[in-house]
This record gives structure tokens, sequence and C-alpha cells, in this order.
């Protein structure tokens, strides 16, 4: 059997854990360039990524995923269209608890769907008490968005939660591309 | 326990480190622009004798390069490698790690094509030293 080998890039919001979601679901060893987060008023994490992050997953059929992350801030934008090139698709993870997760959501995905058409969207640390917002916001967006990208809250530590994200990133890919990935 | 200590190099090591990228740019020839910045891409401070250049801009890309070249020569077991050289037609670029434990950072310069690259790394070095050897005084003090 032939060895396919796709890509598939990690955006979203600083600290959202899209390093982590990579560890998570990475077959080797990640390679990472995270950097001391000296923006302790943006995010108190002790590390940032200030580069590209790298990953792989082998799935059914020997379907190998290449796995890239990229600094979520935006004076980092100047990679982004970088590390998309080539990609099949990208999951856009948001921090339920950031000040206005549909803004970063809006602002991410209007940015990001310049460089793929298939978009996946991840929730992460809603099991952290630091916001008013209800989860449910995010269905309501959808609906008034017209929007069909898959979305989920997933815990970026655990790999089953981002597995599905990426199975479900790929089914749209089929889906949109009516092609067998 | 939880790390709450301000994590952004201080004042007077910004200002000790000013001092000593202002002697690589007054007495090294063709060094026209020296910055530091952090290493997760924000700048600290700067000197320059002429160009124009988007300071914001070039920290975050300087951030990423080196954590990508770090990234790529620990990939293949090259250890100790603290600075890069980008050789153009119309000049260099130089960025080094400043690997101070408490406060680690980068210096970037920028040169004429004809320099004394010697001299230059040298001269980087020195100041590399010297900031390092200040960052953990300070945080003695």
């Amino acid at each position: 059997m032939i060895l396919q080998q796709y890509k598939i890039v990690f955006a979203g919001s600083m600290g959202a854990g899209k390093t982590e979601a990579i560890r998570s679901l990475s077959d080797i060893p990640v390679l990472s360039t995270e950097a001391l987060n000296t923006d302790q008023e943006r995010h108190s994490k002790l590390e940032t990524t200030v580069g590209i992050d790298y990953g792989e997953v082998t799935l059914e059929d020997d379907l190998k995923i290449g796995l890239y992350g990229t600094p979520g801030q935006s004076r980092f934008d100047f990679i982004w269209p970088v590390i998309c090139q080539g990609a099949i698709g990208a999951i856009i993870l948001i921090d339920h608890n950031v000040e206005n997760p549909l803004t970063e959501i809006e602002s991410y995905l209007e940015t990001f769907q310049n460089y793929t058409d298939n978009i996946a969207i991840g929730i992460t640390h809603t099991d952290e008490i630091k916001t008013n917002q209800d989860t449910s916001i995010y269905k309501d967006w959808l609906i008034q968005q017209d929007l069909y990208s898959p979305l989920f809250f997933i815990d970026s530590r655990k790999k089953e939660d981002v597995l599905l994200l990426l199975e479900a990133l790929i089914t749209s890919v089929e889906v949109n591309h009516n092609i067998s990935v | 326990m939880f790390n709450v200590q301000k994590r952004s190099a201080p004042k007077e090591l910004v200002q000790y480190a000013h001092e000593q990228i202002s002697m690589i740019i007054n007495n090294a020839r063709g060094v026209h622009f020296v910055m530091l910045c952090s290493t997760d891409g924000f700048e600290l401070t700067s000197v320059h004798k002429r160009g124009q250049y988007n300071n914001s801009k070039l920290a975050a890309v300087s951030s990423s390069i080196l954590a990508m070249v770090t990234a790529f020569t620990k990939e293949i077991q090259l250890t100790g490698c603290q600075s890069i050289t980008l050789d153009a037609e119309n000049g260099k670029a130089i960025l080094t790690a400043v690997s101070a434990q408490h406060h680690p950072m980068i210096i970037i310069a920028l040169t004429d094509k004809d320099i004394l690259l010697g001299q230059v790394l040298y001269m980087l070095k020195c100041a590399t030293n010297a900031i390092i050897t200040e960052d953990s005084a300070i945080a003695i003090n």
C-alpha cells in the first residue's frame, strides 16, 4: 500500500492548546519551537510557540498526517501563509475563556479561509470556569453565520478529543471535494 | 508554587544591554542597525545609524527564525549553535542568541555587505557574554 501524507495546520488563539493538541496526537516526538512567554498580560503560560510545531499521526489505511502548529499571536502572521501552503485543512482552536471567543473565531476564520477551504473549530478550556459565557453561543453563532464547519469542545490533552476533531476535518474534506482522502 | 515572577527583562538589564549594542554599532565598521529583542519576539531596545525597519515585525521574524534553526540543529544533533549569519547581495544579517538564564534574548545586527565579519562576531560574542553575566548579577541582587 502506498503511504500517503497530508498536511493539517493548527491555528488559533494564544494558549488555546495548539502545541498540546499536536503533542497529544503525534506518533513521533514533536518538534517544537517554544520560547519564554514574556507577554504575561495576554497569557500567563510559561512558554509560547514562535515558529512551527511539527508532529505526525498515522490513521487507518496508512493515511499519514503531518501536524503543523502555528504561533497564535498576530505578530507572527507572516508565517501563517507559509505554513498553510499545501495543507488540506486547518483546525482552529479557541480558548473559551478569552474575552470574546466569537470575535476570535471570526478573525482566525477570516484569515485562514484565505489559505484553505476546509476548517474545523475546536473550543478548548471549557472545563475552567473563568467566564460567564455559555457554550451554547457557538451553536447559535454557527446557525447565524450559516456555517457548516465542524465545531467540537475538546480537551487538547486528550488524544481522543483531538483525533475526533481531526477525523471530522478529514470527513469534511472528503465531503467538500467529493473525494476519498 | 506558581511562577509569578515578571518574565520581561528589567529596565536596568535592558539599559545595560543597550550600552553593549551601542558599543557594537559605534566600534564595528559597517554595522548600521542592532536590535535586542525577547525570544518570544518583542523589541526591547535598538540602535541604528541608518535604515528604517518595522522593528516589531523584525523582532517577531527573528525570534521565529532562531527558534526554527535551533529546532533544526537539535534535530541533526548539532550543539552550541548560538548565531546565524544571513549573507545577501547587499548586506548581512546576524542573529545571535543571548542565552541568559532569567531573560533569554536575541541580538539582531544588520550590516553592509563588506564588513570584517570576524570582528563583528567577536563583538557580538563579547556583548552576549556581558549581558548574560549582568542578567545573573541582577537576579542575585
